[in-house]
């Protein structure tokens, strides 16, 4: 069967030589910043450059002692799976963020409901120009 | 190192890197556009995806994205570090894509990584 070109669950998500497993939600956000400038009578932006990105990614999962072991500041790189739909070869998306950097984990739990723990990852580039967020498909 | 301009690397040898404009995309969905782009780039990167060799697209936000077979690659040196400026020599090509070559100091990293 083909690749259903629809995504749904992860699997093989992990943060350098910590595998996370339990993974509720993975989401990955680019972290664009405009900034837009206007003078005289304007009532618009006349022009909006894009200043800097910084990426994120932030993981959810239930297993939450394993990712709340990840101490703040860890760096390394966080992989994650987004699998093919009806699970098909070679529909999978596989994301990659290098130099990701954790901001420390936050883990709650309510009363006779499952506990979960997220931490978001944010990624620098050593050489200021390469985005760290890198796409490739299984 | 100097941004100095490089000697060119022999035609035909296979790039280390590629620098595609998005307008090579193909497709409707998400997977259909990073396939049409990782099988074109793994044609001339040598990848091979039943050994999972495969290629990392990155948007680059300049009208191109910057593609390699490791995740890991970086277009230019770190900036704090022994090298500086571009990891690869570029050669444009006529349909747009710029095929890069990692320079000597580049090789000799990745042998030592």
């Amino acid at each position: 069967m083909a690749a259903t070109n629809l995504q749904m669950n992860w699997v093989d998500v992990s943060h350098g030589t910590v595998d996370l497993i339990r993974v509720q939600s993975v989401s990955f956000d680019l972290g664009g910043n405009n900034q837009g400038y206007a003078a005289d009578n304007a009532q618009y932006n006349e022009v909006v450059v894009n200043t800097m990105n910084q990426p994120t990614c932030t993981v959810t999962v239930g297993d939450t002692a394993t990712l709340m072991g990840i101490a703040p500041g860890t760096d390394a790189t966080f992989t994650a799976t987004h699998k093919d739909a009806k699970g098909e070869t070679g529909g999978d998306i596989i994301y990659v963020l290098t130099n990701a950097v954790s901001n420390g984990g936050q883990t709650s739990g309510d009363h006779a409901a499952f506990g979960s723990a997220t931490m978001t990852f944010m990624a620098y580039a050593p050489d200021g120009v390469t985005n760290p967020l890198s796409f490739t498909r299984a | 190192m100097p941004d100095a301009p490089q000697p060119e690397p022999v035609a035909e040898a296979k790039p280390d890197a590629l620098m595609i404009p998005k307008s090579f995309k193909v497709g409707k969905t998400q997977h259909d556009r990073l396939d049409s782009i990782c099988t074109f780039a793994e044609k001339i990167l040598g990848g091979d995806r039943s050994k999972k060799i495969t290629a990392h697209v990155r948007d680059q936000r300049n009208g191109k994205m910057f593609v390699t077979l490791d995740p890991n690659d970086m277009i230019r040196f770190p900036s704090i570090g022994p090298n500086k400026g571009p990891r690869y020599y570029w050669t444009p090509k006529p349909d747009g894509v710029e095929y890069g070559y990692l320079v000597d100091a580049a090789k000799k990293e990745k042998k030592g990584a």
